[in-house]
């Protein structure tokens, strides 16, 4: 019961992944961070679309992850 | 470097690829490709998104605008991260409906069309040719740059038309070798997997080379940047925005992307690998390309082509292997690319434009129109061939002119017009063919006017005064500016307009037009393709006779392919060794393995042509009317359930107010019977009182007042007897003694207990002919006591002159009655029906002994008896019936009463 509620919230959650992904990425959100910002001598914007990036890809693999294991009809 | 050197290299890596390819293609062969199928080959396979634009044309773009570039990564970034809603659902349905490439998956889902899949070939057609184009360009310019010494006597013409030429050779080769019924290509898949290895090698190495030996470190990297770079004005707009769904659009509909994501998908679970393995992919691809464009701006010359810093840039610092590298590294986007666009391109031009129009030429009989096969490989071919010569032609016509990621974002924002017309088709059920039509065509022309054709500046068909002020001088209708739009970036216009035109066309055509029934089961499988299971196959019936079949499949899957297939499915139905019957699952089994082959559309119109017609079995028809008649039986359901409802509350409303005149006679009774126990109580109370309280009574008038007490309490024994009576007559539990009697002897009876009353009145009795064998079963006392109560009710109630009572005796349908009537004032119509009630004394008249219960007793009496006490209608006076089911006439034994 429980293992089939998780499932549930992760399936959500990989629906919602590519929403939260697009309002990350695209504007009014992005602009917020094209100051003239250096962090660790590299501009702010670069750092934060790589990061935005690299989350997303660890958000996904985990839940790919959790999905592909609790899917009973794909395992074999 | 000499040009030898780097043709030898190429070539050697082309002998590389050619022997990855064929050891791929001999494992498939023999069932050995565990490893080929692995969801990291799929992945790498994928990436072939990332071209030579990817490899050379982002550092030039990231030179020209900073991060624009990344627009172009984020959206199959989004797309694939979103892989649970889009992919996963193509995937599922190009498996179930055997979908060999985009225009196949449009044209089958609109009623397996083959105007859409024209249009779509069409465009994917036009789409790709600068995309080829842009490769070859990389490639002559990446050589010529590169073989310095060489480069002078080698024209990039020539150079561009033996790299094509070498392209269409290899693609022949491993694309296509044969027809696979799933369309899929172990081999150059493989060979794809393998270049995507090399061109990220490449492209990290030239990236770590760069930034930790030239630049000293990422900070230093950054320190160097101009100022201008990283904040243009117009970054994060709606270029940025266009650039993202662009992408996005293109990850899905091009016809390479389709081909590897989703036609050569082996297992649908490779897609959870694949959803953050091919955005990682992306990640890593562009992670150096900033720091390189950064770099090359600041340490190479002025004047420097951006687009080949990759290259140049180890040059430049006299690291020849690290270019040699980076060279194959584009050399290996390139070449991937133009091979699955090609094989991709010519499997649809050959199954929607070749092969429909072999067809139509060999109208008469498909069964006999020769070898279907070896013409589908024929114009596999020259497909093949023909469109890397449109992308050479291209390639001289647009030439070296434009840098290489306008040419890319021209393509993508081609393919885009297919998009609106797969989501409908996958997501609406009630996008229709006219529909996605009228949109495909719409988005197609406007791309073409505004986008396509001024690419190039005036070198066909728009002239640059067409460009600058509009055909024929109408301003509203310059291809930059349409309908007087202005200060919008050229793609961020083209793709306004013909989106809106594509979608909003879709929309209304969509919703004014129907379906055809064929139509409507394409778009509820694809609609609900997660709903059906695999067997969730459309099923035409056709008449067509197994052998024609079997002949047909041979030449188009070949004699094995087709003798495995016919065998399996003869196996399924229990006829091995024999041909399978051509049942709606053998032909629509058939159909999808010929659509792998061919497209939906041919194999649909191929099959149809065998069998007879295009009539859609009433199977069919039903699956379709099916959701219909679900919905209906639904309401039907309801409708009968609040009819019981209904029904059900009339019965409770109507036992209600049954209840309430019950409670209401209860009340009425009470009342009653506490009045009728009041007078004799009075009186009884009021003479003993007086009886009590003077003494010096004389005796006559003390022996009279106790004669009344007498009288009345005897009343009130009778009330309440007949009281009790009735309510244990009512009650039904009564356990009388029955006997067998004649009813005349009855009626002697009751007259005889009677007679004194009846000459004290002086009514005329009147009796007629007696009856015999009036029998019976009844309790006689009981009997008695109801003739003897009409009898006197009716002594009672016809008084006077001339008053008569007349008993007579018969039988009717199975029952005996006596009847006894009296020429009195009759029993008012209002009343007739209440005469039967406890206490309701009719005709205004009071009974001054009884309590009114004579009727309501008799009544309980014949109905405990099996009979009935009724009012017969007349004329004149009240006739009462008593009667009683007849017994046979004589002997027969008296049962006990049951």
């Amino acid at each position: 019961m429980e293992e089939a509620q998780r499932n549930r919230r992760d399936r959500d959650l990989t629906v919602l992944l590519p929403v939260f992904g697009a309002l990350l990425f695209l504007p009014p959100i992005v602009r917020l961070f094209t100051g003239p910002v250096t962090l660790f001598g590299i501009p702010l914007i670069v750092l934060y679309i790589f990061s935005v990036w690299a989350l997303l890809i660890l958000l996904c693999l985990r839940l790919a992850r959790r999905l592909h294991l609790a899917d009973p009809g794909e395992r074999r | 470097m000499s040009a030898n050197i780097l043709i030898a290299t190429a070539l050697a890596y082309v002998a590389l690829l050619f022997l990855v390819a064929f050891v791929a293609d001999r494992r498939a062969q023999r069932g050995r490709a565990q490893w080929l199928r692995s969801p990291i080959v799929y992945t790498l396979s994928i990436s072939v998104y990332c071209t030579a634009w990817t490899f050379y044309g982002a550092v030039g773009t990231a030179a020209r605008s900073g991060l624009e570039f990344v627009a172009i990564y984020s959206g199959p970034t989004l797309v694939f991260i979103g892989w649970w809603w889009l992919l996963r659902k193509l995937v599922r349905i190009s498996r179930q409906q055997r979908i060999t490439s985009i225009a196949d998956l449009v044209s089958s889902r609109y009623g397996k069309s083959p105007i859409l899949a024209i249009a779509v070939t069409t465009i994917a057609v036009l789409g790709t040719t600068p995309y080829i184009a842009l490769q070859l360009q990389s490639l002559t310019t990446s050589f010529t740059s590169l073989a310095l010494e060489g480069a002078s006597d080698l024209p990039p013409g020539r150079t561009a038309f033996w790299v094509a030429a070498g392209l269409v050779l290899f693609t022949i080769l491993f694309g296509t070798r044969n027809i696979d019924a799933n369309e899929r290509h172990h081999g150059v898949v493989t060979a794809i997997a393998l270049e995507a290895v090399v061109k990220l090698v490449a492209l990290v190495a030239v990236g770590i080379f760069v930034v930790w030996w030239i630049g000293e470190g990422p900070a230093n990297v950054f320190a160097r940047a101009t100022p201008d770079l990283l904040s243009t004005p117009d970054g994060f707009g709606p270029r940025w925005i266009t650039l993202t769904f662009l992408s996005a659009s293109a990850v899905i509909c091009l016809p390479r992307m389709f081909q590897v994501t989703v036609v050569e998908n082996v297992e649908e679970r490779h897609l959870f690998t694949a959803a953050w393995a091919f955005p990682l992919y992306l990640f890593l691809i562009c992670l150096f390309v900033l720091p390189i464009a950064i770099v090359g701006r600041s340490v190479l010359p002025e004047g420097s082509n951006p687009d080949l810093f990759v290259l140049s840039l180890p040059l430049n610092a006299g690291q020849q292997g690290i270019a040699l590298l980076a060279f194959i590294g584009g050399f290996s986007a390139a070449t991937s690319m133009v091979i699955v666009a090609a094989i991709a391109l010519s499997t649809m031009v050959s199954n929607h434009i070749v092969l429909p129009i072999w067809l139509a030429r060999r109208e008469a009989d498909a069964s006999s129109a020769g070898d279907v096969r070896r013409v589908l490989l024929i114009s596999r071919r020259i497909s093949i061939a023909v469109v890397l010569l449109l992308g050479y032609i291209y390639f001289r016509l647009a030439g070296g002119g434009g840098t290489l990621a306008s040419i890319g974002v021209i393509s993508f924002a081609g393919v885009a017009q297919i998009l609106p017309a797969v989501l409908a088709g996958i997501f609406w059920r009630s996008a229709t063919k006219p529909g996605a039509i009228c949109g495909v065509l719409a988005g197609l022309a406007i791309w073409v006017y505004t986008l396509f054709l001024p690419s190039f500046h005036g070198g066909l068909l728009l002239s640059d005064a067409a460009l600058a002020h509009g055909p024929f001088g109408i301003e509203a209708l310059r291809p930059r500016a349409l309908f007087g739009l202005t200060g919008l970036d050229p793609l961020v216009h083209a793709m306004f307009w013909s989106m809106l035109f594509n979608v909003a066309l879709l929309v209304l055509v969509s919703i004014a037009t129907g379906q055809n029934p064929l139509e409507r089961l394409q778009a509820a499988l694809f609609v609900d393709a997660f709903r059906l299971d695999e067997s969730g196959a459309p099923m035409m019936r056709r008449s067509a006779a197994s052998e024609d079949l079997f002949a047909l499949a041979q030449r188009i899957l070949g004699r094995d392919a087709a003798r495995a297939l016919f065998d399996a499915m003869a196996r399924d139905q229990g006829r091995a060794g024999r041909l399978p019957e051509p049942t709606d699952a053998v032909i629509a089994r058939l159909e999808r393995a010929m659509a792998g082959a061919v497209g939906a559309a041919p194999a649909h119109a191929m099959v149809s042509r065998i069998a007879t017609g295009e009539t859609v079995s009433m199977e069919a028809l039903m699956r379709i009317a099916d959701e219909t008649a679900q919905i209906v039986e639904y309401s039907n359901r309801l409708e009968l359930k609040s009819r019981e409802l209904e029904e059900t509350a009339a019965q409770l409303r109507a036992a209600n107010l049954r209840l309430q005149q019950l409670g209401e006679q209860k009340d009425a009774f009470l009342t009653q019977v506490s009045h009728e126990l009041r007078t004799p109580m009075t009186s009884i109370r009021s003479f003993s009182e007086i009886l009590r309280g003077e003494s010096d009574l004389e005796e006559e008038r003390r022996a009279r007042f106790i004669a009344i007490i007498h009288e009345e309490s005897q009343r009130l024994t009778r009330l309440l007897d007949e009281i009790l009576d009735l309510s244990f007559l009512e009650s039904r539990q009564v356990d009388w003694q029955l006997e067998r009697l004649d009813l005349e002897e009855i009626v002697d009876r009751a007259l005889a207990a009677s007679e004194g009353m009846i000459a004290r009145s002086g009514i005329a009795l009147q009796r007629a002919p007696r009856q015999s064998g009036l029998w019976v079963r009844a309790q006689s006392d009981r009997l008695a006591q109801v003739l003897i109560n009409l009898i006197s009710n009716a002594v009672k109630y016809a008084q006077g002159e001339g008053a008569r009572l007349t008993i007579t005796t018969g039988s009717e349908s199975g029952e005996h009655f006596v009847e006894i009537a009296d020429n009195g004032p009759g029993i008012p119509p209002e009343d007739r029906s209440q005469i039967f009630e406890k206490f309701a004394r009719a005709r205004g008249m009071t009974d001054s002994r009884g309590a009114g219960l004579g009727l309501p007793i008799s009544r309980e009496i014949m109905r405990n008896l099996g009979g009935d006490v009724i009012l017969v209608p007349s004329a004149q006076g009240a006739v009462f019936r008593v009667r009683l089911p007849a017994l046979a006439a004589a002997g027969a034994e008296v049962p006990a009463a049951g």
